[in-house]
């Protein structure tokens, strides 16, 4: 197995200028791949756009953008450029609203994207002597099977647990030694919980060193919580069935922003209005070119997120550009009394409390002609005395309204109270009239 | 020269009450008092019971929201006259009540007060003959 710092140092640690010369070359095999995508093929031809009209980095700004209505509406392999007997699996975005949305892999894809997470995974120290247990759900989540085949291609031991099941999970964890966890950061903490039920201590009586941890987004208070109350290191993960799934961009062992594997993405950073790009450092929407996939080629994917580029190389050595911790997703935008709010800064103040839990839930109903805004949030414990409660009411209510400027109504609930769910957590419902 | 007393938070919430109570039931102890106080949206709910070591593990174990602590239980006669007495002495010596309920105990009135400075309260009980409740007592319910 390897034995160095990087999993691959002749792409992890390449120059800059070697960099974008590779990424113009996959650049422009990727343009000549999609022509061969019922989607693009027309849209391109429109454009006049050919492989070879492709000479620099400049040219991604004459590709068409593509959004997730266009892989809704070309369901389920309008995206696909390649023979259908060339796709090994696709996988699906679970379709809530409409058609779900479907990534097609050839057996190339599938090995690239576990190429990436096994860097990924190599980069926080793991290697072929960790176990490391997934509790993604399989299937059609990409969280299963990519973090799945990174691990194995990584020649770690495999713990495929699956979601749910907490004592079972926590069975595996003790009898099987995992050192690493695969988790969502709603699941991580609902874990330590019964941890504590159980009267195990997860830092003192279990090998777990690490923790991966992505698809919600989080607040770094929240990141430290988990960290403290499962005694690991915790790195947040990056990515989204539509570019593979997981190992898109992972933080390094700094644990300041997110490397994105730029020799296989090509990254944009653009006003999610004007669509044009933001200057260095500013906040805007995530858009993806790929850069290696051959069964989907996607250009200028809107990814929805939101985060900003980190300026500065990294102490680590990698050359990949560095980006933020997620703002958000622009769909998780709130706009209350005209103000625009995501959840987690609202997170981010809740966390600052020892006295409160790790769960909550942001409502938003009409009440008369304005929007009001309710933050339920779980104690984690009391004292025999009204006057800290409602003193503790009002702390949280100020702090909240200097992050988000408006202010909320602020309740108290008891650890349990609010809804659990496996999956993703729901933290806010919007119940306003015309949302 | 106090005891222990439960304090639950209670979520204003249809049902939470019944939940709460069936876990306590579990415990197998025999309730010597309860009262809830509540504001809009939640309440808290003060236990004493015949066995509170039993009871607040019980409901810890259960998840529910709980703190143990110190109240000082007096036995008077029932009657307004020596109630008055209590918080009258309690008031030239300068002491603080927090907040206070009672309950019957036999053919006696136990007075469950809440104070902060407690060396005060066990000098006014100790000069004027006063009557402590102790978790003793209260176990033989």
């Amino acid at each position: 197995m390897k034995d160095g710092k990087y999993w691959e140092p002749e792409y992890e640690t390449m120059s800059r200028e070697k960099l974008t010369a590779l990424q113009i070359e996959r650049l422009r095999e990727t343009v000549r791949r999609a022509m061969a995508s019922p989607f693009y093929e027309p849209i391109l031809r429109e454009r006049g756009i050919t492989p070879e009209s492709i000479t620099g980095l400049d040219d991604l700004r004459r590709l068409p953008f593509t959004t997730k209505d266009d892989l809704r509406s070309h369901y389920p392999f309008g995206l696909c450029a390649v023979p259908l007997e060339k796709i090994v699996r696709v996988h699906s975005s679970s379709g809530t609203t409409g058609n779900p949305t479907v990534v097609c892999h050839t057996q190339a894809d599938l090995d690239a994207w576990a190429n990436q997470v096994a860097r990924c995974m190599y980069m926080v120290g793991l290697r072929d002597t960790d176990v490391i247990q997934n509790t993604s759900g399989y299937g059609m989540f990409t969280g299963g099977l990519g973090i799945q085949y990174g691990a194995e291609l990584l020649g770690a031991m495999t713990v495929p647990a699956a979601a749910g099941n907490s004592k079972r999970q926590i069975k595996f964890i003790m009898d099987f030694g995992s050192t690493a966890l695969h988790a969502i950061p709603s699941y991580a903490t609902r874990l330590a919980a019964v941890f504590h039920e159980e009267g195990i201590d997860p830092a003192k009586d279990t090998k777990l060193t690490t923790l991966i941890i992505g698809a919600e987004p989080h607040s770094e208070e929240q990141r430290r919580r988990i960290e403290e109350l499962l005694g690991v290191k915790a790195y947040n993960c990056f990515g989204m069935s539509e570019m593979n799934g997981p190992g898109v961009a992972f933080e390094c062992k700094e644990q300041n922003g997110l490397h994105i594997w730029e020799d296989y993405y090509l990254v944009e950073i653009v006003d999610p209005v004007t669509l044009e790009p933001v200057p260095d450092g500013e906040v805007g929407e995530l858009v993806l070119t790929t850069l290696r996939r051959e069964g989907m080629p996607l250009l200028r994917y809107r990814t929805r997120d939101l985060t900003r580029f980190l300026t500065g190389s990294c102490p680590c050595g990698r050359t990949h550009r560095r980006i933020d911790r997620f703002k958000g997703r622009s769909d998780d935008m709130m706009i209350v009394k005209g103000v625009n709010i995501f959840p987690v800064q609202i997170e981010k103040i809740l966390m600052g409390f020892p006295e409160l839990g790790s769960d909550y839930l942001i409502s938003i109903e009409t009440v008369g002609d304005n929007d009001e805004m309710t933050v339920e949030v779980e104690l984690a414990s009391i004292t025999d005395d009204y006057g800290s409660l409602t003193a503790l009411t009002k702390e949280i209510t100020r702090q909240l309204k200097d992050e988000i400027l408006l202010t909320p109504r602020v309740r108290l609930v008891a650890p349990g109270s609010l809804p659990r769910s496996e999956g993703k957590a729901v933290r806010v419902k919007d119940m306003r009239k015309n949302h | 020269m106090t005891i222990k007393q439960i304090s639950l938070f209670l979520e204003n919430k249809y049902g939470r009450l019944s939940e709460l109570l069936a876990v306590l039931s579990k415990a197998d102890v025999h309730i010597v008092s309860a009262t809830i106080a509540d504001t809009s949206d939640y309440g808290l709910m003060r236990l004493i019971t015949s066995d509170q070591q039993k009871a607040y593990k019980v409901l810890k174990d259960n998840g529910v929201l709980v703190s143990l602590n110190e109240v000082v239980a007096i036995s008077v006669e029932p009657q307004a006259a020596d109630f008055a007495r209590v918080v009258e002495l309690f008031t030239r010596r300068g002491i603080n009540i927090e907040y206070m309920y009672c309950f019957n105990f036999g053919h006696r009135l136990v007075l469950v007060l809440r104070c902060s400075d407690l060396s005060a309260v066990r000098e006014v009980v100790r000069n004027n003959s006063l009557t402590f409740v102790t978790e003793t007592d209260l176990m033989k319910m």
